[in-house]
């Protein structure tokens, strides 16, 4: 449901530069500074646990500038009695792993609830996540559908079948062959109990070359790949704000304890999906 | 001075002295006409101009400004009245005569933004602002883009905005009233206009019966841009209009009796083939019982009705989606107006609402959810207006509002996280919540000399039905709900100051008021949270409160050739809510620091006239990004303040000349206007984006799209 407005603001958008003597320009802004923010990012499936404890930068800052977070632990604990102290891998970086040597537990179980807990000098931040099943994508495949005029527009549609009986919620995660997120969008069964479900996704319009949109264009023979999670109500709610902050300019409800935590974690057991773009599909 | 008081000198006058007064207004139109001073009033001449239009034709003999009602003799405050004849001589866009884009002229009054025709009063928004068409409420102002409001000028007669101190007679919003009469058939047999512009046509036809009793006015307007688009085969599933219809029929079926029926109907539709389709509709309705008592008292009695609906359906492959939202309300009104002299005005009266919202219903293939809201208002008020001495004057209102929310929908309790707890569905008459609340005004004014008076404020509004729009497109997604046990009636408690001069016989004339709001319950969104999240609407705001002051200045030249004023506000809006910016004072929307507004109208010969306005606004309180962070491979923005930025500043100029020819073979007169809007090609902000850019070390760039560049216009208007 909270996808809607999404598709209808991008026909407003449509409609709106279609009819008026519209005009867009870069501009300069004088963005204020604010002390940095914690950012835990994770995911813990059946195979690995591997999380990341970043620092927000400054807007003007290239988004790979590296902030060193230290005095940091991070540590998982399953509600099955399972628990694990992560280790930072490489040393010096942000990233943080289970290694089977030290722990014993390289993974999640199905059905474990767990709660992860990272401690940075004063700062601690906590959150909780249980690990879901599997989702088998059943069809996949790109269609272009006719906008305004001669404008088409290209979707990844792709379809799964829902559990009877329980609330699911989904997260999918498009990415290169390269590895580098190309979208990514959120899905619950409301409505949609026991019934297959359809996704799409809006990829690129008919006027996008790789020129004047490489974000977003895709190249004849390319290939990308869908991640297929199924995630927790509370991570569906959290990316959901995401959304909506994206477009109403606000950060998303917290995910972890307090509010000055950014980023989230999923447990979870993805599936991966491949699929090649090919001009020759029908327009 | 309101619709009724109008007709109640109009009928006075019927009784007393009807053929005396025509005889001096029309000795004061000549008089006028040769820039002598004069005292007759601007609502008497709008009676004259309305009976016996034909007779005197008062545009076409008398240079005057747009604004006259300097209001030295009354203690309205805030108060702006257009005759709608005289917008003609307003720059437009494309042709258009538009109440709203000339009110947006006046101190205080804010355009919302280019592409829409919603505006801001006093720090207010745009669903705060209480706008009456013959006493039915129009609930959405604009039609498609913004170019047009769904006011008509060709079906109007006049119209008055109080920014400041509201009659008790009026309530539930918290920010302004526009009042606004539409035009009656009296005083000819058959007369009329036609209008043709790039963009739209419309149609004006009026008349009277033979023998007088009976009288109609009738108008229609549509755009035509989707018959050009139809003309290119790649566009002819493309639709994209809006039409609305306008009429009034009056009836007098005694001397002291008098019927107006009053009706309105819009429609916007936005379609593109099987794809996409969008519409909404306004309505209104009202049936008013205007009846003479005796010599000092009246009664009007009404039934009024609004509704406004949207609706919005997409079908994309597999994924069918539907958005229907509307809001009706529909009473009885009943005022009692007595003037027992000149000294002493008084209106008693009450009125019973009933109000229904869908707040939403929305479908997404399987999954079907809907809210609908209903609500009961109650309403009484005793109003007052006391000429103490030559002096003082003195107007005190009491109002009291009653607003129960009714069952026949489901309620429900939140826990902190505004999750529901519990919910529960009552009997549709079953009350829920009741609210009741006393809202006094007080205004004085003290005439220092006949040309200078001092005026003092006072009035507390409350406000039952509420909106929030979709934060991110400008497309009239509001949504409405009324009070309910989680939303208590939003307040305002404002005062103000203002001083009005006249000055070198009445050529200049000053005003300047200045205003403190405070507001209690005030709604916005919590952060994270937007228009669709959540079906229930009270899932979805967060309440506090809010402040609004400043100072408002407008200078004006009522005679002579050149006329036109200039207007500046100085003003701030600002919020503060628990749940939003960290509990912080944090700037409203709407909140624009300087207004500055310029209007000249230079009448060359009998044959041309000139005019144009340039105005400057401070740019929009907006949220920007302060951080960045990576997350799944997307860059995602920190705001850590709501509103902390502004947008570059919006000026424009626009300029436009009327032709006025009456060729002697039809001796009709036809009116050309030509112009051009935003004159010297300023892109003003309309959105305003932060994206990824990879070419750039920062990695994101910011880009503000803007609506309109200049636009040339030409319009054709043919009066019968």
């Amino acid at each position: 449901m909270k996808r809607i407005f999404i598709w209808v603001n991008l026909f407003c958008g449509l409609v709106t530069l279609f009819c008026a003597t519209s005009c867009e320009h870069e501009i300069s802004v004088d963005y204020h500074h604010v002390s940095p923010k914690l950012v835990m990012n994770g995911i813990i499936t059946p195979d690995s646990i591997l999380f990341t404890l970043e620092k927000t930068v400054d807007v003007t800052t290239p988004i790979d500038a590296k902030v060193d977070v230290i005095d940091a632990q991070v540590r998982v604990v399953g509600d099955d009695g399972s628990q694990c102290i992560l280790t930072r891998q490489p040393l010096g970086s942000n990233r943080f792993v289970a290694l089977d040597d030290l722990n014993h537990m390289v993974g999640g179980i199905y059905g474990v609830k767990y709660t992860v807990s990272a401690t940075v000098g004063d700062d601690i931040i906590e959150g909780v996540s249980t690990l879901s099943a599997p989702v088998t994508i059943e069809n996949i495949k790109f269609e272009w559908v006719d906008l305004i005029g001669d404008t088409q527009s290209l979707f990844l549609t792709f379809d799964w079948q829902d559990s009877p009986d329980e609330e699911n919620y989904y997260h999918f995660l498009i990415k290169r062959e390269n590895g580098e997120a190309y979208s990514w969008s959120i899905r619950s069964d409301e409505g949609e109990d026991g019934n297959r479900i359809y996704a799409l996704q809006n990829c690129m319009s008919s006027e996008d070359s790789a020129k004047d949109a490489p974000d977003v264009f895709i190249e004849d023979g390319e290939t990308l790949t869908v991640e297929m999670r199924q995630i927790n109500r509370d991570t569906y709610y959290y990316l959901m704000s995401l959304i909506v902050g994206d477009n109403s300019s606000s950060n998303p409800i917290p995910f972890y304890t307090g509010e000055d935590y950014l980023g989230y974690f999923e447990a979870c057991t993805p599936r991966i999906y491949s699929i090649t773009y090919h001009d020759n599909v029908l327009k | 001075m309101s619709s009724e008081t109008a007709f109640f000198t109009k009928i006075r006058l019927n009784m007393k002295c009807r053929l005396c007064f025509i005889v001096l207004c029309s000795i004061s139109v000549v008089l006028w006409g040769q820039k002598t001073s004069t005292s007759v009033s601007i609502r008497q001449l709008e009676i004259v101009d309305s009976l016996y239009a034909d007779s005197f034709r008062l545009q076409e003999v008398v240079v005057t400004s747009v604004r006259r009602d300097k209001g030295l003799k009354t203690t309205e405050m805030g108060v702006t009245t257009f005759r709608v004849k005289e917008l003609e001589r307003l720059p437009t866009l494309l042709g258009e005569h538009d109440l709203v884009k000339s009110f947006q002229l006046m101190p205080g009054v804010k355009a919302e933004s280019d592409g829409t025709s919603g505006f801001n009063v006093r720090g207010g928004s745009v669903t705060q602002n209480l706008i009456l068409l013959d006493g039915a409420p129009v609930m959405q102002p604009g039609h498609i883009l913004g170019f047009f409001s769904v006011f008509n000028s060709a079906a109007l007669l006049n119209a008055q905005m109080y920014k400041g101190i509201m009659p008790a007679q009026f309530g539930d919003r918290l920010s302004s009233l526009m009042d606004i009469q539409q035009r009656d058939g009296q005083g000819s047999q058959l007369a009329g206009d036609l209008s043709i512009g790039l963009l739209s046509a419309s149609a004006h036809v009026r008349g009277t019966s033979a023998r007088g009793h009976f009288s109609y006015a009738l108008s229609g307007r549509r755009t035509y841009f989707d018959l050009f688009l139809k003309t290119q085969e790649k566009y002819k599933d493309t639709k994209l209009y809006f039409y609305d219809l306008n009429g009034r029929l009056s009836y007098s079926f005694s001397d002291n009796d008098k019927l107006f029926l009053s009706a309105y109907h819009g429609n916007d539709n936005l379609g593109v083939n099987d794809l996409a389709d969008m519409d909404w509709q306004n309505q209104c309705l009202s049936l008013r019982w205007f009846h003479v008592i005796n010599a000092d008292w009246i009664s009007n009695t009404s039934l009024v009705l609004g509704r406004y609906a949207s609706s919005t359906e997409m079908n994309i492959l597999n994924t069918d989606a539907a958005i229907h939202g509307s809001v009706q309300q529909s009473g009885f009104k009943q005022d009692f107006h007595c003037q027992t002299d000149e000294s002493h005005s008084m209106h008693v009266g009450m009125h019973f609402m009933t109000d229904k919202a869908i707040t939403g219903e929305w479908t997404f293939n399987n999954l079907k959810e809907k809210e609908v809201r209903y609500g009961t208002e109650l309403a009484a008020w005793c109003q007052y207006d006391w000429t103490m001495t030559s002096k003082h004057l003195l107007s005190v209102g009491l109002r009291l509002n009653g607003f129960a929310a009714m069952g026949g929908a489901p309620y429900y309790t939140l826990d902190e996280q505004y999750n529901i707890v519990s919910s529960w569905e009552g009997e549709r008459k079953h009350i829920e919540k009741t609210f009741w609340r006393l809202d006094p005004r007080l205004a004085y004014t003290y005439r220092i000399s006949p040309e200078h008076s001092l005026k003092l404020g006072y009035s507390h509004l409350t406000q039952n039905v509420h909106a929030i729009q979709n934060a991110v497109t400008n497309f009239p997604y509001t949504r409405y709900t009324f009070s309910s046990n989680l939303i208590k009636p939003e307040t305002a408690d404002q005062v103000c100051l203002g001083w009005v001069g006249e000055w070198m016989n009445g050529t200049y004339s000053t005003n300047l008021e200045t205003y403190y709001k405070w507001l209690n319950h005030s709604l916005d969104y919590r952060d994270g949270i937007g228009f669709d999240t959540e079906i229930e609407m009270e899932r979805l705001l967060a309440t506090g409160r809010g402040r609004a002051y400043g100072v408002e200045l407008n200078v004006s030249k009522d005679k002579g050739r050149l006329t036109g004023w200039l207007s500046y506000t100085w003003s701030r809006s600002e919020l503060k809510m628990d749940e939003v910016n960290r509990g912080r004072w944090y700037k409203a929307s709407n909140d624009r620091t300087h207004d500055i507004a310029v209007v000249a109208m230079y009448r060359l010969n009998k044959k041309w006239d000139l005019s144009a306005n340039w105005m400057f606004v401070t740019g929009q309180a907006y949220s920007a990004p302060s951080a960045k962070y990576q997350q799944d491979g997307k860059t995602v923005f920190y705001y850590s303040e709501r509103n902390g930025y502004r947008a570059p500043d919006y000026h424009r100029l626009d300029i436009s000349a009327a032709y006025h020819m009456t060729p002697k073979h039809t001796g009709r007169q036809v009116i050309w206007h030509f112009g051009l809007y935003n004159a010297y090609n300023h892109y003003n902000p309309y959105v305003i984006e932060f994206l990824e850019d990879k070419q750039k070390t920062s990695g994101m760039k910011a880009t503000m799209t803007s609506l309109y560049g200049a636009i040339p216009f030409v319009s054709y208007q043919l009066t019968f």
